[in-house]
Protein backbone atom coordinates (compact mmCIF):
# COMPACT_ATOMS: atom_id res chain seq x y z
CA UNK A 1 0.00 0.00 0.00
CA UNK A 2 1.50 3.91 -1.07
CA UNK A 3 0.76 7.00 0.73
CA UNK A 4 1.53 10.08 0.46
CA UNK A 5 1.50 11.55 4.13
CA UNK A 6 4.90 12.29 3.73
CA UNK A 7 3.89 14.84 1.27
CA UNK A 8 1.02 16.60 2.70
CA UNK A 9 2.68 16.36 5.88
CA UNK A 10 5.99 18.50 4.05
CA UNK A 11 3.12 21.06 2.43
CA UNK A 12 1.63 21.14 6.08
CA UNK A 13 5.22 21.66 7.44
CA UNK A 14 4.75 19.56 10.69
CA UNK A 15 6.93 16.90 11.84
CA UNK A 16 6.76 13.59 12.17
CA UNK A 17 6.45 13.58 15.83
CA UNK A 18 3.85 16.80 15.88
CA UNK A 19 2.29 14.33 13.43
CA UNK A 20 2.21 11.43 15.75
CA UNK A 21 1.05 13.33 18.58
CA UNK A 22 -2.15 14.35 16.41
CA UNK A 23 -2.57 10.82 15.48
CA UNK A 24 -1.65 9.68 19.47
CA UNK A 25 0.85 7.34 17.88
CA UNK A 26 4.23 7.48 18.22
CA UNK A 27 6.84 8.73 15.49
CA UNK A 28 8.45 5.87 15.03
CA UNK A 29 4.63 4.42 13.19
CA UNK A 30 4.47 7.16 11.46
CA UNK A 31 7.67 7.24 9.84
CA UNK A 32 6.77 3.18 9.39
CA UNK A 33 3.52 4.27 7.70
CA UNK A 34 5.51 6.84 5.31
CA UNK A 35 8.05 4.45 4.33
CA UNK A 36 5.17 1.52 3.24
CA UNK A 37 7.01 -0.82 6.00
CA UNK A 38 3.33 -0.51 7.93
CA UNK A 39 0.03 -0.74 6.77
CA UNK A 40 -2.51 1.09 9.23
CA UNK A 41 -5.82 0.25 10.46
CA UNK A 42 -8.89 1.62 8.26
CA UNK A 43 -9.42 3.67 11.94
CA UNK A 44 -6.26 5.14 11.58
CA UNK A 45 -5.87 5.45 7.83
CA UNK A 46 -9.00 7.97 8.33
CA UNK A 47 -7.70 9.44 11.48
CA UNK A 48 -4.86 10.48 8.52
CA UNK A 49 -6.53 11.36 6.05
CA UNK A 50 -9.37 13.35 8.61
CA UNK A 51 -6.21 15.16 9.86
CA UNK A 52 -5.15 16.49 6.20
CA UNK A 53 -8.61 17.34 5.13
CA UNK A 54 -8.19 14.60 2.10
CA UNK A 55 -10.07 11.76 1.26
CA UNK A 56 -8.82 8.34 1.93
CA UNK A 57 -8.70 7.01 -1.53
CA UNK A 58 -6.35 10.65 -1.97
CA UNK A 59 -3.98 9.94 0.70
CA UNK A 60 -3.62 6.04 0.06
CA UNK A 61 -3.64 3.87 -2.65
CA UNK A 62 -3.09 0.08 -3.47
CA UNK B 1 0.19 2.95 42.57
CA UNK B 2 3.65 4.65 43.60
CA UNK B 3 5.89 4.90 40.46
CA UNK B 4 5.01 6.49 37.18
CA UNK B 5 5.08 4.56 33.73
CA UNK B 6 7.48 7.99 32.25
CA UNK B 7 10.01 6.98 34.81
CA UNK B 8 10.37 3.50 33.27
CA UNK B 9 10.91 1.64 29.39
CA UNK B 10 9.51 -2.23 29.17
CA UNK B 11 13.48 -4.19 28.63
CA UNK B 12 14.23 -5.59 25.56
CA UNK B 13 15.57 -8.73 27.02
CA UNK B 14 12.81 -10.00 29.61
CA UNK B 15 10.07 -8.81 31.25
CA UNK B 16 11.18 -6.27 33.63
CA UNK B 17 11.46 -2.86 33.50
CA UNK B 18 14.60 -0.45 33.00
CA UNK B 19 14.55 3.07 34.60
CA UNK B 20 15.27 5.51 32.08
CA UNK B 21 14.71 9.07 34.20
CA UNK B 22 16.45 9.87 37.62
CA UNK B 23 12.85 9.29 39.38
CA UNK B 24 12.93 5.63 38.29
CA UNK B 25 16.10 4.93 39.39
CA UNK B 26 15.34 6.84 43.11
CA UNK B 27 12.32 4.34 42.88
CA UNK B 28 14.47 1.61 42.61
CA UNK B 29 16.78 2.18 45.47
CA UNK B 30 13.79 3.24 47.94
CA UNK B 31 12.53 -0.08 47.29
CA UNK B 32 15.88 -1.78 47.83
CA UNK B 33 16.64 0.22 51.09
CA UNK B 34 12.81 -0.61 51.83
CA UNK B 35 13.17 -4.27 51.24
CA UNK B 36 16.00 -4.68 53.03
CA UNK B 37 15.90 -2.51 56.18
CA UNK B 38 13.60 -5.28 57.96
CA UNK B 39 16.65 -7.16 57.71
CA UNK B 40 18.44 -4.71 60.37
CA UNK B 41 15.49 -4.63 62.84
CA UNK B 42 15.68 -6.99 66.30
CA UNK B 43 12.84 -9.12 65.47
CA UNK B 44 12.95 -12.83 64.73
CA UNK B 45 14.25 -14.09 61.29
CA UNK B 46 10.39 -15.20 59.94
CA UNK B 47 9.67 -11.79 60.87
CA UNK B 48 12.05 -10.29 58.61
CA UNK B 49 11.55 -12.54 55.65
CA UNK B 50 7.89 -11.76 56.44
CA UNK B 51 8.45 -7.67 55.99
CA UNK B 52 10.57 -8.27 53.11
CA UNK B 53 8.23 -10.42 51.24
CA UNK B 54 5.44 -7.83 51.80
CA UNK B 55 7.50 -5.04 50.51
CA UNK B 56 8.57 -7.06 47.31
CA UNK B 57 5.20 -8.03 47.15
CA UNK B 58 3.64 -4.49 47.31
CA UNK B 59 6.62 -3.78 44.46
CA UNK B 60 5.84 -6.44 42.07
CA UNK B 61 2.05 -5.26 41.73
CA UNK B 62 3.35 -1.31 41.35
CA UNK B 63 5.46 -2.98 38.35
CA UNK B 64 2.38 -4.77 37.15
CA UNK B 65 0.34 -1.60 36.89
CA UNK B 66 3.24 0.00 35.44
CA UNK B 67 3.90 -2.62 32.92
CA UNK B 68 -0.01 -2.45 32.36
CA UNK B 69 -0.11 1.19 31.67
CA UNK B 70 2.55 1.14 29.53
CA UNK B 71 0.39 -2.25 27.45
CA UNK B 72 -2.42 0.21 27.65
CA UNK B 73 -0.29 3.33 25.82
CA UNK B 74 0.75 1.44 23.38
CA UNK B 75 -0.47 2.24 19.17
CA UNK B 76 -1.87 -0.11 16.83
CA UNK B 77 1.51 -0.77 15.57
CA UNK B 78 3.52 -2.06 18.84
CA UNK B 79 0.65 -3.97 20.03
CA UNK B 80 0.72 -5.77 16.96
CA UNK B 81 4.61 -6.00 17.60
CA UNK B 82 4.09 -6.90 21.18
CA UNK B 83 1.19 -9.31 20.52
CA UNK B 84 4.05 -11.32 18.35
CA UNK B 85 7.00 -10.90 20.32
CA UNK B 86 4.63 -12.74 23.00
CA UNK B 87 3.41 -15.21 21.14
CA UNK B 88 7.16 -16.24 19.99
CA UNK B 89 8.13 -16.16 23.59
CA UNK B 90 4.77 -18.44 24.93
CA UNK B 91 5.90 -20.44 21.78
CA UNK B 92 9.33 -20.96 22.69
CA UNK B 93 8.15 -21.69 26.45
CA UNK B 94 5.55 -24.54 25.73
CA UNK B 95 8.09 -26.15 23.33
CA UNK B 96 11.04 -25.89 26.14
CA UNK B 97 8.51 -27.34 28.67
CA UNK B 98 7.43 -30.13 26.46
CA UNK B 99 10.69 -31.26 25.38
CA UNK B 100 12.28 -31.03 29.59
CA UNK B 101 9.12 -33.05 30.40
CA UNK B 102 9.81 -35.45 27.54
CA UNK B 103 13.62 -35.74 28.34
CA UNK B 104 12.68 -36.29 32.11
CA UNK B 105 10.25 -39.20 30.98
CA UNK B 106 13.01 -40.91 28.94
CA UNK B 107 15.74 -40.47 31.47
CA UNK B 108 13.20 -41.79 34.92
CA UNK B 109 11.21 -44.31 32.71
CA UNK B 110 8.25 -43.12 34.24
CA UNK B 111 6.07 -40.65 31.88
CA UNK B 112 6.19 -37.51 32.79
CA UNK B 113 2.17 -35.89 32.91
CA UNK B 114 3.44 -32.50 32.86
CA UNK B 115 3.41 -32.88 29.09
CA UNK B 116 -0.01 -33.38 29.04
CA UNK B 117 -1.09 -30.58 31.44
CA UNK B 118 0.81 -28.27 29.52
CA UNK B 119 -0.61 -28.90 25.89
CA UNK B 120 -4.21 -29.33 27.83
CA UNK B 121 -3.63 -25.64 28.68
CA UNK B 122 -2.76 -24.74 25.41
CA UNK B 123 -5.61 -26.74 24.06
CA UNK B 124 -7.63 -24.88 26.66
CA UNK B 125 -6.33 -21.32 26.18
CA UNK B 126 -6.60 -21.43 22.47
CA UNK B 127 -10.15 -22.94 22.01
CA UNK B 128 -11.90 -20.24 24.78
CA UNK B 129 -9.37 -17.71 22.24
CA UNK B 130 -11.16 -18.74 19.06
CA UNK B 131 -14.80 -19.00 20.87
CA UNK B 132 -14.22 -15.33 21.85
CA UNK B 133 -12.88 -13.95 19.14
CA UNK B 134 -15.45 -15.67 16.74
CA UNK B 135 -18.39 -14.67 18.26
CA UNK B 136 -17.61 -10.81 19.54
CA UNK B 137 -15.66 -10.29 16.05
Amino acid sequence: MNNKIKEFRKFKNITQEELAKRLSVTRQTVNAIEQGKYSPSLELAFKISRYFEKDIEEMFSY
Amino acid sequence: MIAKKEWFKPRVFGWSLRPVTWEGWVYIAIVALIALFPLSLPFNPEIKIALCTIVVIVFLVDSLIVMFQMYRALDERERKHQMIIESSASFAAVLAIVLVALYDSIASGILNIGIFIVLGAMVLAKTIATIYLTKNE
